[in-house]
């Protein structure tokens, strides 16, 4: 078994006597009780741990830092763009690289988003719990930053010709800005012997370890011997660097000759001791020429070595090739004497300087961020096709299917939160094989409130296709009203569902109820029934039946009576209903004018016959003999006339 | 990070032999040698919603039915009998008992939804059967597989809904095929499928050495791709993996310290939580390479955790 | 076509975590400038100021509460769908197909309406002083005589033939009897209650189903809407028509206004985009002068300002 598995103890003495057990709560929740399977076989008697009163169950939960308040800005955002970023690329096959970089600057910006209110929620924060904690996401979201910026230099805003220092300094520059900052703070201030401040001379050193020379230059011009002819010398010897730079038409063998002369002229001056008078300055101008024992001086003046590494490389391989730089990370590893001492931080930093993408995106997935950052970073490596290239040299190796496990796994991940299950839909969206059945499986599952989410909910499984599921939800919904007592959104939702039998059931309710009280309610719901009143035989019986209601009701008795017929001539009366149906006949039959006519009457007839025997119609039996033998009198009569 | 969240206190006299969340993560059933069943509100203050009492002897296993037939559950017990409990205003009440096995009954589960209302039992008198609700007439059907495990059936569970691929099966009808897993004191594992109304033997997995206890069958995640997992005295777990249902090849994830007693997985199908005699729940996770890793680890009591 | 000189500026929403005055985006309802009518989980309507310390930091005072005035019979707790105020009046109606009639100085109902739908009822506008209208589940409009004893509403009618819900409601500012209704399927349905219950207009809208609508309160010629794929567009008369339309004022002939216009009424309107489009739904929003403020299901909520609402 791996070693760095998480192990998490449950407080439970019953538990660490007998065994244990679980359940999985959605979406990737615990259940964890004290258990012991007993052989089926064995006697029924209580176990040796009865009676017991520590029968729990426990809960047990994955941290989601993510879930927390201050993060959810950075997963609502980071969801647009990756959503703007997959829309762009369903749009287009080919994706300039231009755009990948823009994408891949968007994500940073949240990141730095995200780490600016973090840092104001610390600022605010009153308890010492709350500051670690923030300081933790702090920390971390640093980490991203820093790495994700590296990345994006190494695999997303390659240059011509493999050059990368000028990218590695903007990054040393972005990550470490004090000495920028300071710089700024001082030349702002324009006072009188700058030198006197404790940090003139470091920030200096620094500002040239970034290659901000003009800077530098700046600031020495603001010393009080700035115009003593060791400062003149310097600020000539600096303003002489030859710059190198892929547009300028200059091979790199050229560059190195002019180089090699500044150098050489450098230490020439240094030899003459023209900067003799002045330590400072001869430092700065032994660094520039790579003296071993300036370099070994400055050395406390990085944090890290990944500070050294564009420091070293600005003045000892300034035309560095961007497939060197592991070679030169590690000398700068050893440099400062950390080779067995990598954080985690370092180990990617690395990993990523050496181009070994597989071990950077393996590295990531171990930060405690729930896979926020290696989500989205492969996914834009993915489509920038850095992560393509490497199918060749893996066995077995589908950069499809990395960049998915992950997003599968962020998907599901943000389905089990109440507020953000539609965006790890959204994520779950854009793996093609798996990804829809894993919705299939979790949406059904998001729970239902109130309608405004089963709304949502619905609108969500159609928007897939996946109509049973919409068709489910509907039909949970009904049931729900059911309970609540409210059949007349129970009948909504249950036509909804399309399930006829829930309908017949629900239009059962309703006839069963008048039945019983004589009054068909919620009759609001029966009107306009419309083509929804197919979805259900009973459905149809109660339409109908409303309908005869209100023909009655607004004395219509011709049409009432001829409606009435068809009911009975209908297969779809309910065994409890006919001899309602019956007995609505008598006023019909007893009407002045004839609204039966003989065979009419005949069919009532024989289906009043049939039942006779029915206890429901007995004592209203003579009254239906008597009507309908008046009416068949009457009708003859009048049909007899007519021929 | 994991974190422990909060402890039910169940209130049972005995141990817990089975617990289990409702299909929205809602509520909780658990039940014990108590002879008792008790059904949680684990969303508002994990309040006890009812005792329900109808067992005469241990009960083994607890299933939730489908939420799209209404509120219903299903307990086995050592008393040789199954009910299905169903809710209505707050209050559970026996809904249907079948009482036809002649020995104790370890499993229950109810079939995906798709296949209608069904439930499976196995049962120390070495059958399983297979109750079918019967809307039509409002009755309960029971199939059953004599002799299915010697000496008796530890295990049951359903395979999940797949309809077959249709490159594969362009002529024939897309019909659903109800299949079974289910593991047994015979040391075997075992696969049913229901074919013309008869549940018949598709295949018997010979690799573990001493009684099967559980069986998972992998929720499906849309690949045409069966997984099921097995546990043993033998102290393994098997994973078995399967194109077609037919032939299996098995993996062993791994041979634990003590005996192993459940194992079960994640709503996805993508976390493999196995549980034993060793007082610890180890989480298992199919690496992009194919490799089963363990993820982590919840441990035996003592009082160590950081909340 | 977005509109040039817009803002955006998006910040999280304000988490009330207390049980009894969740704000999650449920129904938010400005009763004036600065008052709003929010809706809760808990069957409860709460009335918020809004105001500014020192710093002109906004925030939020809570004010009247009217706890669980909507609940299902088994006790089930309910959520208030809908609110719609006129001066001091209050309605809230909810899945529990009651309307409540409240009124802002008082904490105690004023009427109730117990079974007024036997279908949840989604949405409700006030006419007039006297008069409401709602909407069901099942696309049944009512009106309700606020003044009758009658238990009744006074007239009923359908959103069209199939069961589809209206999700929103809105009347024009001046001429109340222009009623205008968005739908799940991102139609927006237009009547003119003085005439008949049947539509004159009917626009083909959003993509998803449309969440609000509202007609900008001081210039009625610009329409909003919102829709659950994450839009929000600013619908405005083209500037001809406009014209047309200020002279046919004058002039008393207030019929040929574009939104009673059934002949290529589309032909007449310009649509903008306020907003590039979200991923997830804009549940609601509310216009005021220039700003449009929206609340969104990324959990944010955005302020638009700058709306260009030019005569020409």
């Amino acid at each position: 078994m791996e070693t760095d598995i998480n192990t998490i103890l449950i407080p439970s003495k019953l538990c660490n006597r007998a065994g244990v057990s679980l359940a999985w709560k959605p979406c990737n929740d615990l259940g964890i009780f004290a258990y012991e399977r007993k052989h089926s076989g064995a006697q029924d008697k209580p176990s040796q741990y009865y009676p017991t009163s520590e029968a729990s169950v426990f809960h047990v939960r994955q941290d989601v830092i993510l879930f927390r308040p201050i993060l959810r800005k950075l997963i609502n955002e980071s969801n647009g763009t990756f959503l703007n970023l997959q829309e762009l690329l369903a749009r287009k096959s080919t994706n300039t690289q231009e755009e990948m970089l823009n994408f891949s600057r968007q994500y940073r910006s949240i990141i730095r988003a995200c780490l600016e209110s973090l840092q104001e929620d610390i600022a605010r924060s009153k308890s010492e719990a709350d500051k670690d904690e923030l300081q933790n996401y702090i920390t971390i979201f640093y980490s991203i930053e820093c790495i994700w910026h590296l990345c994006e230099i190494l695999f997303i805003d390659s240059t011509p010709g493999n050059v990368v220092l000028p990218h590695l300094l903007e990054w040393v520059r972005f990550h470490f800005p004090k000495y920028e900052r300071n710089a700024a703070e001082m030349l702002c201030e324009n006072q009188e012997e700058l030198e006197m401040k404790p940090e003139y001379w470091p920030t200096i050193i620094g500002l040239m370890m970034q290659g901000r020379v003009r800077i530098a230059r700046g600031l020495l011009k603001q010393h009080s011997a700035a115009d003593t002819r060791a400062f003149l010398l310097v600020d000539q010897c600096l303003k002489a660097m030859p710059q190198f730079d892929v547009y300028s038409g200059l091979s790199a063998s050229e560059f190195h000759l002019q180089w090699q002369h500044w150098v050489m002229d450098i230490q020439s001056k240094i030899d003459a001791k023209s900067f003799a008078s002045h330590k400072n300055l001869e430092l700065l101008m032994k660094i520039v020429v790579k003296d071993e024992l300036a370099w070994s001086e400055i050395k406390k003046h990085f944090e890290t070595w990944y500070e050294l590494l564009p420091a070293w490389l600005f003045y000892a391989e300034p035309s560095v090739k961007s497939y060197e730089l592991g070679t030169f990370a590690k000398y700068c590893i050893r440099q400062m004497g950390l080779e067995n001492k990598l954080k985690h931080l370092d180990t990617v930093l690395l990993a990523a300087m050496e181009y070994d993408l597989l071990e950077v995106i393996k590295e990531i997935q171990k930060m405690s961020e729930n896979g926020w950052f290696a989500t989205h970073l492969a996914n834009l490596l993915y489509h920038s096709g850095q992560l393509t290239v490497l199918e060749k040299d893996v066995d077995n190796f589908s950069a499809k299917a990395l960049q998915e496990f992950l997003i599968v796994d962020y998907g599901t991940m943000l389905m089990g939160h109440k507020s953000l299950w539609q965006v790890g839909l959204s994520y779950l969206d854009h793996c093609s094989e798996s990804g829809i059945h894993i919705i299939e499986l979790l949406l059904p599952r998001v729970p239902v409130d109130n309608e405004y989410k089963a709304q949502k909910i619905i609108r969500e499984a159609v928007k897939r296709e996946l109509h049973h599921i919409a068709q489910f939800v509907c039909k949970v919904q009904g049931m729900k009203c059911v309970k609540r007592g409210r059949l007349g959104s129970a009948l909504t939702w249950a036509l909804k569902s399309q399930d006829s039998t829930l309908v017949s059931l629900l239009a059962n309710r309703f006839l069963k109820d008048y039945a019983a009280n004589g009054k068909l309610r919620n009759t609001d719901l029966l009107f306009n029934l419309g083509p929804t009143m197919l979805s259900s035989d009973r459905l149809i019986f109660l339409g109908k039946y409303y309908e005869f209601h209100k023909l009655y009701q607004d004395r219509q008795f011709q049409e009432a009576g001829k409606l009435l017929i068809k009911l009975l001539e209908s297969k779809i009366i309910p065994k409890y209903f006919w001899y309602i149906l019956l007995l609505e006949t008598i006023p019909l039959l007893e009407s002045e004018d004839i609204i039966f006519s003989s065979n009419d009457t005949y069919m009532i007839i024989n289906f009043m016959e049939e039942n006779q025997f029915d206890e429901r119609i007995k004592d209203k039996l003579d009254v239906l003999r008597l009507a309908t033998a008046r009416n068949l009198s009457r009708a003859v009569l009048y049909e007899s006339e007519l021929n | 990070m994991v974190s422990l969240l909060q402890s039910i206190d169940t209130g049972h006299e005995d141990m817990i032999h089975d617990a289990e969340v409702d299909y929205y993560g809602l509520r909780l059933a658990t039940c014990s040698s108590d002879n008792s069943v008790k059904v949680y509100d684990i969303k508002n203050g994990n309040t006890l919603l009812d005792d329900l009492k109808g067992h005469f002897g241990p009960v083994w296993q607890v299933a939730w039915g489908h939420p799209k037939f209404g509120n219903l559950l299903a307990s086995c017990s050592y008393d040789k009998k199954v009910i299905i409990w169903k809710e209505t205003n707050g209050k559970w009440g026996k809904y249907y008992e079948y009482a036809n096995h002649d020995s104790s009954v370890n499993s229950v589960q109810f079939a995906p939804a798709e296949f209608g209302l069904v439930l499976a039992c196995g049962s120390s008198d070495g059958s399983i059967s297979i109750l079918s609700y019967i809307r039509e007439n409002n009755t309960w059907d029971a199939k059953k597989i004599q002799n299915a495990h010697a000496i008796g059936c530890n295990a049951v569970c359903w395979s999940p809904a797949i309809y077959p691929e249709p490159a594969f099966d362009n002529n024939s009808e897309h019909t659903l095929k109800k299949m079974l897993v289910s593991g047994g004191c015979d040391n075997l594992v075992k696969i049913w499928k229901e074919e013309q109304d008869r549940w018949i033997e598709v295949c018997k997995l010979e690799v573990h050495s001493d009684w099967v206890r559980d069986v998972a069958w992998a929720p499906s995640a849309g690949l045409h791709r069966h997984i099921i997992a097995s546990c043993s005295q033998d102290r393994r777990v098997i994973i078995w993996s399967s194109d077609d249902a037919i032939t299996w090849n098995s993996t062993v994830l791994h041979t634990f310290d003590d005996v192993i007693w459940n194992v079960s997985w994640s709503l996805n199908g993508n976390i493999l939580a196995v549980s034993g005699g060793d007082n610890k729940i180890t989480l298992w996770k199919q690496s992009l390479e194919g490799n089963w890793q363990c993820i982590s680890d919840v441990g035996k009591g003592s009082s160590q955790i950081n909340n | 076509m977005t509109s040039k000189s817009t803002i955006i500026e998006p910040w999280l929403e304000e988490e009330l975590e207390n049980e009894d005055c969740a704000l999650d985006g449920n129904y938010i309802y400005f009763l004036n400038a600065d008052t709003i009518a929010s809706s809760s989980s808990y069957g409860s309507v709460n009335v918020f100021k809004i105001c500014y310390n020192e710093n002109g930091e906004i925030g939020m005072k809570k004010g009247t509460v009217w706890k669980n005035i909507h609940s299902f019979e088994n006790g089930e707790s309910n959520l208030c769908t809908s609110i719609t105020s006129y001066d001091q009046d209050i309605v809230s109606v909810g899945e529990d197909g009651r309307i409540n009639l409240l009124t802002l100085s008082s904490e105690s109902i004023v009427r109730t309406y117990d079974n007024a739908d036997s279908c949840s009822i989604k949405c409700a506008l006030f006419l007039k002083h006297n008069e409401i209208l709602t909407s069901n589940l099942r696309g049944q409009l009512k009106i309700w005589d606020l003044q009758s004893r009658c238990e009744e509403p006074s007239s009923t009618f359908m959103l069209s033939g199939d069961i589809v819900a209206p999700t929103c409601l809105t009347s024009h500012p001046t001429h109340r009897h222009l009623v205008v209704a968005g739908d799940e399927e991102g139609s927006i349905t237009i009547w003119d209650l003085r005439q008949n219950t049947y539509p004159v207009n009917m626009l083909r809208a959003h993509e998803e189903s449309v969440m609000e609508i509202q007609f900008h309160p001081d210039y009625p010629d610009h329409l909003f809407s919102s829709s659950s794929s994450g839009e929000i567009w600013h619908w405005s008369v083209k500037p001809k028509l406009s014209a047309d339309y200020v002279f046919d004022n004058l002039a008393g002939k207030d019929k040929n206004m574009v939104w009673f216009a059934s002949d290529a009424f589309k032909n007449k309107l310009e649509v903008f985009t306020l907003m590039d489009k979200l991923h997830k739904p804009i549940n609601t929003f509310d216009v005021n002068q220039a700003r449009v403020l929206c609340g969104c299901d990324n959990e944010a909520i955005y302020l638009i300002s700058g709306i260009n609402l030019d005569k020409y």
